[in-house]
């Protein structure tokens, strides 16, 4: 492919960069999901009903 | 221990295959066919239980059971087969030698030693806790003790797939890019890798909970958290089925990717928003928000569902390209009609992928919406999503990969290519049968983990719609097709391994 | 080859049959994104949303007073309880049995308290499948009109111990 750039597209270095790849693998559910979460379920408030 | 430079190249693929990784991926995968037999004969029995017809185990046995076919099927056989692939993705594809082999060995024992122990447990009656061992709901301690263990030995095994990774990109014995498979399986290693920490971060605490050393824990929390290992760990079988799928499009039409570009951006959907799907557990729990619902299950805005939907056109298209260039050209459909249909590895693609999409898929994303979910939640209709993801989906497409692995890394001649074929069809379809009962009894509100849905015992006496039984029933006999169909699974692959014809060195024979 | 490196440069655009079927799936994601949304807000037959936490204990004690003070009845050993209109209705889960037995009207709302005092169990309403989870420690707390008249089971599908398969409950509309 002789028209093709001499340089290797930025996308295509993300992709083969696992590492990276890795890292945005464990931050995006653990603040989406578990973080947000644990923190719902720990600032809940506490009923003290005492009566119907 | 072999020597660490024992290396023989395949005489079909051309590629360096050492030693130490083959030994290592034969003793995975020959135990994830050990757990899969375990998990199956318990699929029987409680596939019998649910037949009110026949009312198989008592209530004590079913619980224990069921209990064991979740945690054999689920975790053991597929994550056993899952590191086999693993390394065969790294070490293999890549011409590599493998990271560490007496490491791997190392998590082999513990992963082995972690599953007696739950086996055990399980079996003895001291973990009768189903597959997801609610809090407070307890078992003995050394119960979690064995999930802690098999969850380091599993995690262990991804650190050396990375390991393997680096090696071989230091060592450069590939150029450019690592192959698609490779992609996926790294994919399937970072979604594994967040499913096991979530693992380690909620069993430990409830194994000191079982010891007393914690008093209370937060039972919905644990449902959070579990989730994230419990589904999750569904996510890694997504990722590394659908990289099966792509190697099965190779081994039997010689299938290559038409784009990509396309294939890997939707690996990369997987790895980033794939592991939100846990919450389609947690939508009629109380406490939690809409907000933390509606943004998680939508696995922000669907992109999870996206990257299936473009695995779903790229596969067919790889397969319809080579097929066309094969000759195949007549009509739109003769690529299709003339493709290896009487070898396991094509039908096993295409009906999975077809069960996994029309089946699974698509009731996942519908009861994965709040409202639907309080149509569905804990009913047999969720039991029949997960057989069609799971079971048509990635067990299916792992069987049709045994057969070819058994020549290309055991060297040894599949016993029964008939069989094999065959066994795919069977399977396909008492699958089908098995998930279409189960969907059906569980819309009409059908429970899941249930001894008896005809409520002899009961004190407020109910009875169900007849049709409940007749969905049943029919989730009874393709539960019985399917067990025979795993049942031949596990013959031929056993029959082959152990007492196949060894290969010659130079014989590129696959089937 | 899916098992062999690409070549040196993949990045490249997609065909046109390519772009066609992946804007056609991510519009429909849109449009899934968008209803999921609009359910919430404009459907109203939602899942809790009110959080709320209370200690098993706490529960015991409510579901306790809320039985003594509005029973008018037993069956099988489990109170039947008939709550005035719009009052707090308090649907206790244990190993086996919903208690109590609840008389409802049709067309008054309820707002239904529903938790467990020990495992984890799974509250659905038959037979028109209604299924919510239900969290010790946590109060499920939902707003309900029953729309018709006649007797509704509840289940429990939830594993919760050996007696699961028998545990049913009952509410009367009349």
């Amino acid at each position: 492919m002789a028209e093709e750039k001499d340089k290797i597209s930025a996308w295509q270095l993300m992709f083969d960069d696992i590492s990276l790849l890795f890292l945005l693998g464990m931050v995006i559910p653990t603040v989406l999901y578990l973080l947000w979460g644990v923190m719902e379920y720990a600032n809940a408030p506490i009923a003290t009903i005492t009566g119907p | 221990m072999s020597n660490e430079l024992d290396v023989r190249t395949c005489p079909i693929t051309g590629k360096k295959v050492f030693k130490n990784a083959q030994n290592l991926i034969w003793i995975n995968a020959v135990t994830a066919v050990v757990f899969i037999l375990i998990g199956g004969i318990m699929a029987f029995t409680v596939a019998m239980t649910r037949w009110p017809a026949v009312h198989l185990l008592s209530a004590d046995m079913f619980y224990r059971f069921l209990t064991a076919h979740g945690f054999n099927m689920l975790i053991f056989w597929i994550v056993f087969f899952e590191i086999a692939g693993l390394y065969f993705g790294s070490a293999v594809l890549l011409n590599s030698r493998l990271a560490a082999p007496r490491l791997a060995w190392f998590a082999y024992i513990l992963m082995l030693v972690g599953a007696i122990i739950v086996d055990i447990m399980i079996f003895t009656g001291k973990a009768t806790v189903m597959f997801t061992s609610y809090v407070p709901l307890k078992a003995d301690p050394l119960y979690y003790v064995g999930v802690i263990l098999f969850a380091v030995g599993a995690l262990i095994g991804c650190a050396i797939f990375f390991g393997t990774l680096a090696v071989a990109k230091a060592e450069k014995t590939y150029e450019g890019s690592v192959p698609l498979v490779t992609f996926g399986l790294s994919a399937a290693a970072i979604i594994a890798v967040w499913t096991l920490a979530c693992g380690a971060i909620i069993y430990i605490p409830t194994f000191l909970w079982s010891i007393g050393l914690i008093q209370n824990l937060d039972a919905a929390m644990y449902r959070l958290i579990f989730w994230g290992l419990g589904h999750a760990s569904q996510q890694i079988n997504v990722t590394a089925m659908v990289s099966v799928w792509y190697l099965l499009a190779t081994l039997t039409v010689g299938a290559k990717p038409v784009n990509e570009k396309i294939c890997r951006s939707a690996f990369v959907l997987y790895i980033l928003f794939i592991n939100l799907a846990p919450e389609h557990h947690l939508l009629t729990d109380p406490t939690l928000s809409p907000w933390h619902k509606m943004v998680n299950t939508s696995y922000m805005m669907y992109l999870a569902v996206l990257a299936s939907m473009i695995h779903a056109l790229a596969i067919p298209m790889t397969a319809e390209v080579a097929q066309r260039k094969k000759g195949y050209t007549k009509g739109m459909f003769e690529w299709l009609t003339k493709a290896p249909w009487n070898e396991p590895g094509f039908p096993a693609m295409i009906f999975s992928l077809i069960l996994f999409g029309f089946i699974g898929g698509i009731t996942g994303v519908t009861y994965g919406t709040e409202q639907l979910s309080i149509k569905s939640h804990n009913t047999w209709a969720l039991t029949g999503h997960y057989h069609g993801t799971v079971v048509g989906g990635t067990t299916l497409a792992f069987m049709g990969l045994t057969y070819y692995v058994i020549p290309l890394i055991f060297r040894r001649n599949l016993i029964g290519k008939k069989w094999a074929t065959a066994q795919v069809y069977i399977y396909a379809i008492g699958i089908t049968l098995l998930t279409i009962g189960m969907g059906g009894a569980g819309t009409l509100g059908s429970p899941r983990r249930h001894w008896d849905v005809t409520f002899a015992d009961a004190i407020i006496p109910f009875s169900f719609d007849p049709t409940v039984i007749l969905f049943t029933t029919i989730a009874a006999i393709g539960g019985l097709i399917a067990v025979t169909g795993g049942a031949i699974y596990v013959g031929v692959s056993v029959l082959s391994v152990f007492f196949g014809r060894k290969l010659a060195p130079n014989e590129a024979k696959l089937l | 080859m899916s098992i062999m490196s690409p070549e040196k440069y993949w990045w490249k655009p997609a065909d046109l049959q390519e772009k066609i079927w992946i804007t056609i799936a991510m519009l429909w994601c849109l449009v899934l994104t968008i209803m999921m949304f609009g359910w919430h807000f404009f459907g109203t037959q939602n899942p809790s949303i009110e959080p709320l936490k209370i200690t098993p204990e706490n529960y015991r004690t409510v579901s306790e007073a809320f039985i003594a003070k509005y029973k008018v009845g037993e069956e099988a050993g489990i109170p039947i309880v008939a709550p005035p209109d719009g009052a707090d209705v308090y649907l206790r889960a244990q190993m086996w049995n919903w208690t109590p037995i609840l008389k409802l009207k049709k067309g008054v709302n309820y707002k239904f308290h529903i938790s467990s005092v020990d495992l984890m169990h799974g509250f659905s309403l038959m037979p028109i499948v209604m299924n919510f989870q239900i969290v010790p420690g946590h109060d499920n707390i939902l707003n309900m009109t029953p729309t018709s008249t006649g007797t509704f089971h509840i289940l429990c599908n939830e594993f919760c111990g050996i007696g699961h398969h028998t545990m049913i409950g009952k509410i009367i509309v009349i």
